[in-house]
């Protein structure tokens, strides 16, 4: 219960509220101000290529990068054999006297920085070897990993200078290459494949041990032109491992030979359908360019019959691709292949063609989920972006666990398990809305970044925090309470054990220096942007902002201040403080209701404040003990026992009213100016409850003030305080609130839609809170189940662990 | 001369027959351990609290040969399972004395599973060192993010790849 006094009068008022906000001052002077203070000196300054307003400048430009290759897939030696002629267009206003080629799949050579900086483990004090970690070196040991340059000539076959820089390859230009110039070249390469489950990136093989078979799938997989930019030049960070890739978007003609009982996937269309498919699976594609549900160009039944044989006649599928930023393929004689049509307006494809590739071993779940999850994408993505840009999109089951994006093609997990006892595929929950969660997110990154352009080896989140945003707004418009977030589990509930924990970097960190990447590059920013959504901007202007950035940054490079910048020109909301604090701080989101007070305006009328007043001095100054067990032990107190020692004061306290508090009364009421008097006099009418609620901010964010006012009749009421109270004071504010009820209680972020890391400071008067391990201790027919379990469970390992050794020593070498 | 070092294969009890290191550009897979340092009558109590998405945890149960393929993480003898494992694969020492966890049980709960463990102290440490390897045997690209929290202070210690013991001041 919120307990309530009378202001002694309006001026008076005025003065309490004067007086606290000085005494707070001392320790947060100036707190405001450094929050809301705009980015100005940290986001670069606007120029000729980006503008103030968040927009691609008058004079914006990005090189061209346009692609012939030829691949043949050595199945027989896991090894890729490719030649490529790349034509570059310098657009840069600047000559250049060498370009800068990235060549990924160096990481996987044992000279790599990436390899030569993997560290060795401890446990127990102990030095240690896992078996993943024994059988990556075993892997590496077995044959060389990275690209081997074969021949790097112009266009009239001369040899080209270069020189190999770890993950990069510089090609020195005989003459430089002028702004608006052109440049022709080649370079043939071959490069062993990795078999991903033992080394681990973002392509390679996958073996099927119990039938001998394979799924290839190539990604960072040719020498690509590295990024040339306005604000960093040559993008030149090795290629560790962690941050991904930003690349020149061009058109691409590749070949690519595989054995004849291949299927292949890849970015692009298909040119030449009628040398690589039967009649039947072109005539199941036309169909299913005009249905509604997935169609089987390769049934489960034909892709099983298919592994059964191992051609080794080549065949060669021709794809085009245009203005893309990377290529991408699989190829499997395991491989199913279904599509269905999805139909958009606005885009320069009507109907782009959504796909699914994937071996017996992952259906029926992705029979039934994996394609219609690709067409929803596009539904729900290019509502808050822009139309789907290309002709296909596709969804290839390339390993277990994971996903990857390419443009026009993923890479993504999610299996059914073979159930030991019965024989039976069977798939969980989990798997069903894993697969659908992975083929949305990796479709979706076909718009951030493989469209929207930003650079991921500088700043991670740009892609995985944007695009884990909208992969949420798309699972709960798949089905109500997807369990992304669901049931329980809310987004920004999720962040917030990150976001309070030390050795944290901001979310404006370098991709390979980011600690905890996912919660910081993923989550966080996703937490931001749907804190921004539901609370500071709201869906309009939100939806709108972001809606104006896809449109400016599409086929482009955005940089994190063009987000930024955009985000607020186009909804016209100042959000420097909100980037401030949730990209460039470690702070987190903790708002406290520190105190309520609740008053009435008082009359000043002694008849009727003064016996309140008595009232309310009984109720906070009960009455000592000593005295009432005094009185029930039957003391007498001396004045009792001596009746002659009282005089007036015995008979009169505090409040008893005076002629002389009349008369103040009067010459109060006497002295209002007119428009005072009708102040007073409408408030004596109303009789409204005054509550003056403390916020102190403790986590360092600031927040808006989601409050909800619980009334004393039962009924309640929602109020959103914008962030801005925050703006001179930031660390302590106090808000008045004026109704004609009484209040019970107050609440604060009662939907969790700020990412409040501490709800036990979120009600006046304060609720008891208990942790989960002493909720979890409470049901005690759950937690007894469970120690039967355990039980059970430590007495089978017991025997089975009797004779067998739990630790293999191995013997150190002489 | 050349020191010599007894060299370990360590096996664990239900997960340790395959690894995956991949490296995806979906969610990152790690676990979020918290301990609470909270008064006690005598000495201090801690709470463990290991949150580890849903799906890492089923993934897990898929790759194990011990019994739990096919396991659901929803089924009660999976989430023991899972909790026994997590109990293997966390340790606690506080002034460089090994401090005896008890495993109290485990849940699901939204998208997470929780496997609770509880620790008595009988003073207030200087220092803790944790040892927490979490599905990092499982999944090569995993990692383990652990808080230690003490009223509003919090330390964190994060593990990565094949990283040992680490330690803190008590905050």
């Amino acid at each position: 219960m919120i307990r309530v006094k009378t202001l002694m009068s309006l001026v008076a008022g005025a003065g309490l509220l004067l007086s606290g906000s000085i005494a707070q001052a001392d320790e947060s002077i100036g707190s405001g101000a450094r929050a809301f203070k705009q980015l100005e000196e940290i986001l670069p300054s606007p120029n000729v290529y980006r503008d103030a307003s968040g927009a691609p400048g008058p004079n914006y430009w990005q090189q061209e990068a346009d692609y012939k290759i030829k691949v043949r897939l050595d199945e027989q030696n896991r090894r890729i054999i490719g030649a490529e002629t790349i034509t570059y267009t310098n657009n840069a206003p600047t000559s250049l006297r060498y370009l800068w080629v990235q060549l990924d799949q160096n990481k996987f050579n044992n000279g790599s920085i990436s390899r030569r900086t993997e560290t060795a483990s401890k446990r127990d004090g102990k030095d240690s070897l896992s078996f993943s970690a024994l059988r990556r070196e075993q892997s590496h040991e077995e044959r060389p990993y990275g690209a081997e340059i074969k021949a790097v000539k112009d266009a009239r076959g001369n040899d080209l200078k270069y020189t190999i820089v770890d993950t990069m390859m510089r090609i020195d230009l005989p003459a430089p290459l002028k702004t608006g110039g052109q440049t022709v070249f080649s370079i043939d390469w071959e490069h062993n494949i990795i078999q991903e489950a033992s080394i681990g990136g973002r392509g390679g093989y996958e073996w099927f041990e119990e039938n001998d078979t394979y799924i290839y799938f190539l990604a960072q997989w040719f020498p690509r032109m590295a990024a040339f930019t306005d604000y960093t030049g040559w993008q030149h960070k090795q290629f560790l491992g962690q941050g991904e890739f930003t690349l020149e978007f061009g058109d691409y003609d590749v070949e690519i030979t595989v054995p004849s009982d291949h299927i292949v996937s890849s970015t692009g269309v298909l040119t030449n359908p009628g040398a690589v498919l039967t009649k039947t699976q072109r005539d199941r594609l036309k169909q299913a360019e005009k249905s509604d549900k997935p169609i089987y160009i390769v049934t489960p039944e034909e892709a099983l019959e298919n592994e059964q044989d191992k051609e080794t006649d080549l065949k060669t599928w021709k794809f085009s691709a245009e203005n893309v930023r990377d290529f991408a393929w699989s190829s499997s004689r395991k491989y199913i292949w279904d599509a269905m049509a999805h139909h958009q307006e606005g885009g320069k494809y009507d109907t782009v063609m959504a796909m699914s590739f994937f071996p017996n071993e992952a259906d029926p779940v992705w029979s039934l989920y994996s394609t219609q999850a690709v067409v929803h994408t596009m539904d729900v993505y290019s509502k808050y972006s822009f139309p789907y840009p290309y002709p296909v999109a596709q969804s290839v089951n390339t390993w277990a666990g994971g996903g990857m994006e390419y443009p026009m093609i993923t890479f993504n997990g999610y299996r059914p398990v073979l159930d030991k006892e019965t024989g039976q595929k069977t798939y969980s929950r989990r798997t069903k809305y894993g697969l659908i969660g992975v083929v949305i997110h990796e479709i979706g990154h076909i718009y951030f970044p493989m469209v929207v352009n930003s650079d991921e080896r500088r700043w991670t989140w740009m892609d995985e925090g944007l695009n884990t945003f909208l992969e949420y707004l798309a699972e709960v418009e798949w089905e109500e309470n997807f369990p992304a977030f669901g049931n329980k589990t809310n987004l920004l509930d999720s962040i917030t054990d990150y976001m309070t924990s030390a050795n944290q970097v901001p979310i404006m960190t370098q991709s390979d220096s980011v600690i905890s990447f996912g919660p910081n590059a993923y989550t966080k920013p996703a937490s931001a942007l749907t804190v921004l959504r539901e609370t500071v901007m709201g869906r309009e202007q939100f939806d709108y902002a972001f809606k104006e950035y896809a449109r400016r940054w599409k086929f482009k490079r955005p940089t994190p201040a063009d987000f930024f910048r955009t985000m607020e020109d186009a909804s016209g909301v100042d959000l420097d403080w909100f980037w401030r604090a949730w990209f460039y701080t470690n702070d987190h989101v903790d708002i406290g209701i520190t105190d309520v007070r609740s008053y009435t305006v008082s009359t000043q009328d002694p008849e009727v404040e003064f016996p309140q007043d008595r009232a309310q001095k009984a109720k906070d100054q009960p009455e000592p003990l000593q005295q009432s067990r005094n009185r029930e032990a039957g003391i007498k107190t001396r004045l009792q026992r001596v009746p002659a020692l009282k005089d007036m004061y015995n008979d009169n306290d505090e409040f008893t009213v005076t002629n002389k508090d009349r008369n103040e009364f009067n010459s109060f009421l006497d002295g209002l100016k007119p428009w005072q008097k009708r102040v007073y006099e409408k408030a004596m009418a109303d009789k409204n409850f005054i509550y003056f609620v403390d916020f102190k901010n403790i986590g360092g964010v600031p927040s808006p003030l989601p409050v909800t006012l619980h009334f004393e009749d039962g009924s309640s009421e929602d109020m959103l305080i914008p962030a801005e109270i925050w703006r001179f004071n930031s660390m302590n504010v106090t808000k008045m609130i004026i109704r004609d009820k009484k209040i019970a209680s107050v609440e604060l972020d009662r939907h969790h839609q700020t990412a409040d890391a501490d709800f036990g400071n979120n009600h006046f008067p304060q609720q008891i809170s208990q942790s989960r391990i002493k909720l979890y201790k409470s049901d005690r027919k759950r937690k007894d189940l469970m120690a039967d379990m355990l039980v059970k469970l430590k007495d089978r390992a017991k025997a089975e662990a009797k004779g067998d050794d739990k630790e293999v020593p191995l013997t150190p070498a002489n | 001369m050349i020191k010599k070092f007894a060299l370990y294969l360590f096996s664990v009890l239900i997960l340790m027959q395959f690894s995956i290191t991949g490296a995806h550009a979906h969610r990152t897979q790690m676990s979020i351990t918290t301990l609470e340092y909270l008064p006690a009558a005598a000495g201090m109590t801690i709470e463990i609290t290991h949150k580890i998405h849903y799906h890492d945890a089923q993934e897990a149960l898929l790759l194990s040969d011990q019994g739990a393929t096919g396991m659901s993480v929803m089924e009660l003898e999976a989430q023991a399972r899972f909790a026994l494992y997590t109990s293997q694969n966390f340790s606690l020492w506080h002034d460089n004395a090994k401090t005896d966890v008890t495993l109290i049980g485990a849940e699901v709960d939204g998208d997470y599973i929780y496997i609770y463990q509880e620790a008595t102290l009988e003073t207030a440490p200087q220092t803790i060192t944790v040892d927490c390897y979490i599905l990092r045997d499982v999944f090569g690209s995993f990692g383990n993010h652990v808080n230690i929290r003490r009223g509003r202070n919090v330390q964190t210690l994060i593990f990565q790849g094949d990283e040992g013991v680490k330690s803190a001041p008590l905050p």
